[in-house]
């Protein structure tokens, strides 16, 4: 009786002591396991690359709320190709701790950031490095690890992010297609900066949506993300070593809604970037144009996109990108039916050479949880003299004249 | 004589309209009153399954959440997180409804963590490869018709009124739209379609109606019927919830980003 009493007691002081916070533990898995295979219809141009190449990827998303306020993104991502060991790869596409408050989100981990608002190039985006071996889009990023902080408020939202570390862009290895003749040397990777990867970059952006407007205004400094190459003499050969310089850049994003018609300007003002003669001058790019949508066309569910976009990079000839003055046309074609098949269509002509590299993109679900895709990208009328030698931005793509290609893709979602 | 005959009809005229509604009137206030009483609700959380079927009987799930906020001085705001099919899962599409202009719209794409803005105007599209459109399943504003009382008659065991509703937005899918409407609880049992060319198109039941917070009337069932087509797909709504306590702030941009 006695102890029952004491028990009793002990019970209830003890729940005093017993923290009441509601820790969920609901965790949250999806992800997708995808097979891919690329035909390479034109025999390889250097030498040790292979043919064709077969590859499979998994990524998989775990969240998990700690608390009402707090959570947990970890998203691992690994490739394996049959061809080329260098786009064998891992990476930690999100590894984010986010805690959401009214007033502000505060995030701290590796994450993913997109900006921006056009469809072909993308200007503005900067925070990520772009996974270059997986796809020639520049939409594949590698995790970026940061600090960042959103507050929202009734005149926008505004968002500072702190980078502690570089990542390094992703090249091709020797056995790949797609890439330089020459090859890079990810070894001797130069900085300009004296702290070396782990530089720290900042960047603020401040977004406002006005009725039919979308506005963005971002400013960035630190290490740039795209390379400028060092030619460099290594044990094995002539290599090009990536130099990533100290750059600041302004960017400016403007959308304009009205009916069917989304109008789009992408434009960036950068300092420090040293162009194809070795010359630290300040550029602007522009890249912008309109995506119109015909909605239920022939009286079907079928809506058709058409998208026109202009690229400009005030470097002319001495750019790095193949796009110094370009002109993109696309169809995008999306049959809204149970199998959600979709087309996409898209032409990138040079305005003063007759390079073009035409994108043709179809998928479709298979089932509740399969998609297949087919993908062909066709480099034509390309220079047949590589950057490296005629010092000609159209030359960029020369290296890939050869590597047009078809890719089969079936992905299984979970 | 004749003077008074004409003053005659004059006072017949003048009091017919002081007491009785036009059927544009009766129609109008149909509907009106069928807003009066769902003004309130506040937000309303439900899940939804969608089973679209062809005319050979395949079938295709779609499941989604969808989150609402009443509007006062504007439209309401609404939030849908797709949950199935798995490829698209995580993708949401963020709608500001809007009195007499376009809907705002932004759609998040968690492939490439991407907010992008997309035009309110594609109102008559498919929504997902369903029967339903867009503006199905909007949320609709009183001034979005005008209406018409056609008359009152028996459907389902209940005394319906039978009103007719044409869109005012040139860009709606619709030419007219005949609605059942229960005279008790002024609750919508069917719809039918009728596109630009003034054809049957397609054909909405509801049921399964339930009240929640002893005021809110809501189908548990939608099943829509393409009569050109001969397609059909039906909504089943698991669970609402009224009144959790969203506000503006989880109908913004970054809401959007990180809703699961």
């Amino acid at each position: 009786m006695r102890f029952a009493v004491l028990f009793g007691l002990l019970l209830s002081v003890g729940s005093l002591f017993v923290p009441t916070v509601h820790i969920s533990w609901a965790l949250e898995l999806k992800g997708n396991l995808s097979s891919q295979f690329r035909y390479f219809p034109s025999s390889p141009l250097f030498d040790g690359q292979e043919q064709n190449t077969a590859s499979f990827s998994l990524e998989v998303e775990g969240y998990h709320d700690l608390s009402d306020d707090l959570s947990l993104t970890f998203t691992p991502f690994f490739r394996y190709d049959s061809a080329d060991d260098e786009r064998t790869h891992g990476d930690v596409r999100k590894l984010y701790l986010l805690w959401v408050r009214d007033r502000f989100e505060l995030g701290a981990g590796v994450y993913k950031v997109y900006w921006g608002v056009t469809e072909v190039v993308h200007l503005v985006d900067i925070i990520n490095q772009t996974d270059a071996i997986e796809d020639l889009d520049g939409e594949e990023k590698l995790g970026q690890p940061m600090v960042s902080l959103s507050v929202p408020s009734e005149w926008g939202i505004v968002d500072l992010f702190l980078l502690p570390f570089f990542r390094e862009r992703t090249f091709p290895g020797d056995r790949g297609r797609l890439r330089f003749g020459i090859p890079i040397l990810e070894d001797d990777t130069i900085y300009e900066s004296g702290a070396g990867k782990y530089n720290l970059d900042w960047a603020v952006r401040y977004t406002e949506s006005l009725r039919n407007w979308e506005l963005g205004i971002s400013h960035f400094e630190g290490t740039g993300r795209e390379p400028w190459f060092v030619m460099m003499v290594s044990p094995d050969g002539i290599g090009l070593a990536p130099y990533y310089p100290k750059i600041k850049q302004t960017g400016i994003e403007l959308q304009y809604v009205l009916s069917n018609w989304l109008w789009k300007l992408e434009a960036i003002y950068r300092e420090g970037q040293p162009n194809l003669e070795s010359e630290l001058k300040d550029y602007h790019a522009l890249t912008g144009g309109f995506e119109y949508t015909f909605y239920s066309i022939f009286g079907s569910y079928a809506d058709l996109g058409i998208i026109v976009e202009g690229l400009y990079d005030s470097r002319q000839s001495l750019a790095i990108t193949p796009y110094e003055e370009d002109i993109a046309l696309g169809f995008r074609l999306a049959l809204n039916d149970m199998r959600s098949r979709e087309l996409l269509l898209l032409v990138i002509q040079d305005i003063e050479s007759s390079s073009r590299t035409i994108t043709i993109e179809s998928s479709m679900r298979l089932g509740e949880a399969c998609k297949v895709g087919i993908e062909a990208m066709i480099f034509s009328e390309q220079d047949s003299v590589s950057l490296f030698e005629s010092m000609d931005n159209d030359a960029i793509l020369s290296d890939f004249r050869d590597d047009s290609y078809v890719q089969f893709e079936v992905a299984y979602y979970f | 004589m004749k003077t008074t005959s004409f003053l005659l009809l004059f006072i017949m005229f003048l009091t017919s309209s002081l007491l009785a509604e036009t059927p544009q009137q009766e129609g109008h206030r149909v509907f009106e009153e069928m807003d009066r009483r769902d003004q309130g609700f506040g937000d309303v959380i439900s899940r939804q399954e969608m089973v679209l079927r062809n005319k050979h009987g395949q079938e295709s799930l779609r499941a989604l959440r969808m989150m609402i906020l009443e509007g006062h001085d504007d439209g309401d705001r609404m939030m849908i997180v797709f949950e199935k099919p798995m490829d698209i899962k995580g993708t949401a599409l963020l709608t500001h409804g809007h009195i007499k202009r376009d809907d705002d719209q932004w759609l998040y794409l968690p492939a490439l963590g991407r907010v992008k803005r997309i035009t309110g105007a594609s109102k008559a599209g498919s929504f997902m490869g369903s029967e339903f459109s867009f503006e199905d399943l909007g949320t609709q504003e009183i001034e979005d018709y005008t209406y018409l009382l056609l008359g009152k008659e028996e459907y389902q065991g209940a005394e319906m009124f039978v009103v007719e509703r044409i869109p005012a937005d040139k860009k709606s899918g619709y030419g007219r739209q005949v609605t059942w409407i229960d005279q008790n609880e002024y609750r919508l049992h069917k719809v039918d379609f009728y596109d630009r060319k003034k054809t049957l198109l397609k054909t909405l039941t509801t049921s399964g109606y339930k009240r929640y917070l002893d005021k809110y009337w809501r189908p548990d069932r939608f099943i829509m019927v393409n009569h050109q087509t001969g397609k059909s797909t039906q909504i089943n709504v698991s669970d609402y919830n009224f009144q959790t306590g969203l506000k503006g702030k989880d109908f913004t941009k970054n809401s959007l980003k990180r809703i699961r």
